[in-house]
C-alpha cells in the first residue's frame, strides 16, 4: 500500500514535468523559429536598403554625369578648348557606365522607363555633340543664334535632370518604405521574442513548483510511510511481547501443575502401600486362623483378601504410577522450555556422530545400523539440538520394522538461510491420519508394544519451534519414515532480542 | 537420655497425608521422639520462636520444613531461623516435593541442613524417612551433649 501510494506521486509528478517540458520546448521552438523570420525579414529589408542607396547614389551619379556633359558642351560652344572636349567625352563614358550599372540595379518597370527615357534623351544629346565635335564651326554659329533657353542640348539635359529627380524622389519614398517595414520586423521580432520569454518564464517557474510540490508531497509519503514502519516494529514487537508472556505463563502454568498435582500422588501412593501393608497384616492373620480353625474359613473373605484387594491396589498404583509419570513429562517439558537458549557455532556431523556412537549399543541389540552423512554446520543450541536429533534416532531404532534390519541415514542439505536435517528408517512407517497426532503430547501411534509416554516426539516438536524451525514427517506404512528438521542456520535467541 | 535432653521434632507441613506419612516412617524407623506438627508457617514461628518450651527456650529439636505452605513459603521460615541467634544451630531438614535445582540450591545457600524429596514412589519415600531416622539418631548425640 504505501509503495502504491509512491508510486502514484511518482507518476503524478514525472507526467506534470514532462508535460510542463515538452510546453517549454515547444515554446522555445516558436521563440526559435519566430526570431529566424524576423531576423531573415530584417536582413532582406536591410537588403533592399542598401540596394535602394546603391541606386540613389547611381542616379545621383547619373545627373551629376549628365551635368557635366551639359557644361562640358556649353564650354565647348563657347571657346573650343580640347580639355571641354576631353571632359564631355569622359563624362559621356562614365554616364554610359553608370547607366549600364543601373539597368542591373533598377528593379520596378516604371524607373526603368524613366531610364529608358534618359537613354533615348542621352543618345540625342550624344548625337549633338557628334555633330558639334565633327563640325565645330557650324556648331558654334547656331549656338551663337540660338536662344540658350532654347537649345535642344540644354533641353535634353534639363528632361534628364527632371527625370532623375523624379528617379531619385522615387528612391527617396521606397526607402522611407524600406526602413519602415525593417522597423516593424525588429518591432515583430521583439514582440514575439518577449512573448516567447514570458511564456518560457511562465513554464520554467510553473515546472519548478511542479518539482518543488512533488518533492513535498514524496517526502510527506515518506514520512507517513517510515511512521508506518515504525508503528509496525512497534505492533511486532508489542505482539513477540505478548507472545512471549503468554508462553511463560504457560510454563509456570504447566510448572505449577505439575508440582502442585504431585503432592496429592504423594498421598495416594504413599497410603495404597499403607493399605497394601494393612492388607498383608490381615492377609497373614487369616492364614494363621484358617490354618489353625479350618472350620472358620470363609471363601469369599479369603478372597477379598487374597485377590481382590491386591488387584484393585495394583490397578490404583500403577495408574498412580503412570500419572507421575506423564506429570514429570509435562515438569521436564516446562522445565526445558524455561532453559536459556545459547547458540552457538555446531558441527552437525560431529555431533550426530556422537549420538550415533553413544546408542550404538541400543541399535546393535535392535539390528539395526546408523549412518551419518554430510551434514552443513550450523548456529543454534547445543543441547536442544542434541536432544531433538536424539530422539529422532531413539524412534528410528524403536520403531524399526521386524522384517528387516533398521538402515537409519542421518543427511543433511541446506536451503536460503535453513539447514534442513533429515532422519531416514525404513522402519514401521506411520499411517497418514497419525503423522500430525504423533507430535502431540502422550499421543503414539502404531501398534502399542514398545515403551513410552508419548513425549519424545511432542518434545522434539516444541524444541524445534523453540529453535526457530520446524519438524516434518513423511512416511509410509511399513516402509519407512523421513523425519525432516528444518532449522535457521543462524539462530538468534528471542529472550536475547526482547 | 531424660525427657529434657530428647530432640523434639517439629515437622511443618500443610498435607495431612504427607505429616501422617512421615509420621508413620519416622515411627517405623525405630524413631519415638516427639512430633509436634504444624500446618502452617505463622503457628509454627509462634511455636518455635515464643513458645517457653520451645526450641527457641533450649528445647534441642529438628525442624521438618515443607516448602509449599499455604500462608508463607518455606524458604522464608528456613531464613529465619538461620538467621535467629538462638535457632540457627536447630537443623533443618526441607522435606519437599519440588526437585527444581535452583530451589535446592537456595535452600543449602540458605543453611539447610538436608534436602530431601518427596518421592512418589512409596519405597524410595520410605527410605528417605529411614535415612532421616538414622540422621536423627546421629544428631541426638551432639544436642544431648551441647546441653
Amino acid at each position: 500500500m504505501p509503495e502504491a501510494v509512491r508510486q502514484r506521486y511518482e507518476n503524478i509528478g514525472r507526467r506534470r514535468v514532462l508535460y510542463l517540458l515538452g510546453v517549454g520546448f515547444g515554446l522555445l521552438a516558436v521563440a526559435i523559429i519566430a526570431a529566424i523570420v524576423t531576423l531573415g525579414s530584417i536582413s532582406e529589408d536591410t537588403d533592399e536598403v542598401e540596394l535602394v542607396l546603391e541606386r540613389q547614389a547611381a542616379i545621383d551619379s547619373l545627373a551629376t554625369y549628365s551635368e557635366q556633359i551639359s557644361a562640358g558642351r556649353r564650354g565647348f560652344l563657347l571657346q573650343p578648348d580640347p580639355a571641354f572636349a576631353r571632359t564631355v567625352r569622359e563624362a559621356s563614358t562614365d554616364f554610359e557606365t553608370e547607366q549600364a550599372r543601373l539597368v542591373d540595379l533598377l528593379v520596378t518597370r516604371e524607373q526603368r522607363e524613366r531610364l529608358d527615357q534618359i537613354k533615348t534623351l542621352n543618345a540625342q544629346r550624344t548625337v549633338l555633340i557628334d555633330a558639334m565635335f565633327s563640325d565645330p564651326d557650324e556648331a558654334f554659329d547656331e549656338a551663337r543664334d540660338l536662344d540658350f533657353n532654347e537649345d535642344t542640348g540644354v533641353l535634353i539635359t534639363q528632361g534628364i535632370r527632371q527625370i532623375a529627380e523624379e528617379m531619385s524622389v522615387f528612391e527617396a519614398e521606397e526607402l522611407v518604405r524600406r526602413n519602415r517595414a525593417q522597423l516593424d520586423s525588429l518591432k515583430l521580432f521583439y514582440v514575439v521574442g518577449g512573448i516567447a520569454l514570458l511564456l518560457l518564464l511562465g513554464v520554467l517557474i510553473s515546472a519548478v513548483l511542479v518539482v518543488l510540490r512533488y518533492n513535498r508531497e514524496l517526502s510527506a509519503a515518506q514520512i507517513g510511510l517510515r511512521d508506518a514502519n515504525l508503528g509496525l516494529e512497534k505492533a511486532v514487537q508489542n505482539r513477540t511481547a505478548e507472545l512471549m508472556r503468554a508462553n511463560e505463563e504457560i510454563q509456570r502454568f504447566a510448572y505449577i501443575v505439575s508440582h502442585d498435582l504431585r503432592s496429592p500422588l504423594v498421598n495416594v501412593l504413599g497410603f495404597t502401600a499403607e493399605l497394601d501393608e494393612a492388607r498383608k497384616i490381615i492377609h497373614a492373620h487369616l492364614e494363621d486362623l484358617y490354618e489353625a480353625n479350618p472350620k472358620l474359613r470363609d471363601e469369599a473373605t479369603w478372597l477379598a483378601v487374597d485377590e481382590d484387594l491386591p488387584e484393585a491396589l495394583g490397578f490404583i498404583r500403577s495408574s498412580t504410577e503412570k500419572m507421575d509419570r506423564l506429570i514429570n513429562s509435562i515438569l521436564e517439558l516446562s522445565r526445558q522450555g524455561r532453559r536459556k537458549l545459547q547458540p552457538e557455532r555446531l558441527d552437525m556431523e560431529e555431533l550426530a556422530q556422537n549420538i550415533a556412537d553413544s546408542i550404538h549399543q541400543t541399535a546393535e541389540d535392535a539390528g539395526a545400523t546408523v549412518e551419518v552423512k554430510s551434514i552443513p554446520e550450523l548456529e543454534s543450541d547445543r543441547i536442544a539440538v542434541e536432544q531433538i536429533l536424539q530422539n529422532l534416532i531413539e524412534n528410528a531404532i524403536k520403531y524399526s520394522s521386524p522384517d528387516r534390519a533398521g538402515e537409519i541415514i542421518i543427511e543433511g542439505s541446506q536451503a536460503v538461510g535453513t539447514v534442513r536435517i533429515d532422519v531416514i528408517d525404513n522402519g514401521r512407517g506411520i499411517a497418514p491420519e497419525d503423522q500430525e497426532r504423533i507430535f502431540e503430547l502422550f499421543r503414539r501411534a502404531g501398534t502399542q508394544d514398545r515403551e513410552g509416554e508419548g513425549l519424545g516426539l511432542a518434545n522434539v516438536r516444541a524444541l524445534a519451534y523453540r529453535l526457530g524451525g520446524t519438524i516434518e514427517v513423511e512416511s509410509e506404512l511399513d516402509r519407512g519414515s523421513r523425519f525432516r528438521l528444518s532449522l535457521p542456520a543462524n539462530f538468534v535467541a528471542q529472550e536475547a532480542l526482547a | 537420655m531424660n525427657s529434657q535432653q530428647t530432640v523434639s521434632i517439629v515437622m511443618i507441613e500443610d498435607d495431612l497425608g504427607h505429616a501422617r506419612l512421615i509420621e508413620k516412617n519416622i515411627r517405623r524407623a525405630g524413631i519415638s521422639n516427639d512430633i509436634n506438627h504444624f500446618t502452617d508457617g505463622t503457628t509454627a514461628l509462634e511455636y518455635l520462636f515464643d513458645d517457653p518450651s520451645g526450641p527457641a527456650h533450649g528445647g534441642p529439636a529438628l525442624v521438618l520444613l515443607d516448602l509449599n505452605l499455604p500462608d508463607m513459603s518455606g524458604t522464608s521460615i528456613l531464613e529465619k531461623i538461620k538467621q535467629d541467634d538462638e535457632l540457627h544451630r536447630t537443623p533443618v531438614v526441607v522435606l519437599t516435593t519440588t526437585d527444581d535445582t535452583v530451589e535446592i540450591q537456595r535452600c543449602y545457600d540458605l543453611g539447610c541442613n538436608v534436602y530431601i524429596t518427596k518421592p512418589v514412589n512409596y519405597e524410595s519415600f520410605a527410605d528417605a524417612i529411614r535415612q532421616l531416622g538414622l540422621f536423627l539418631s546421629v544428631i541426638q548425640v551432639p544436642s544431648a551433649d551441647d546441653q
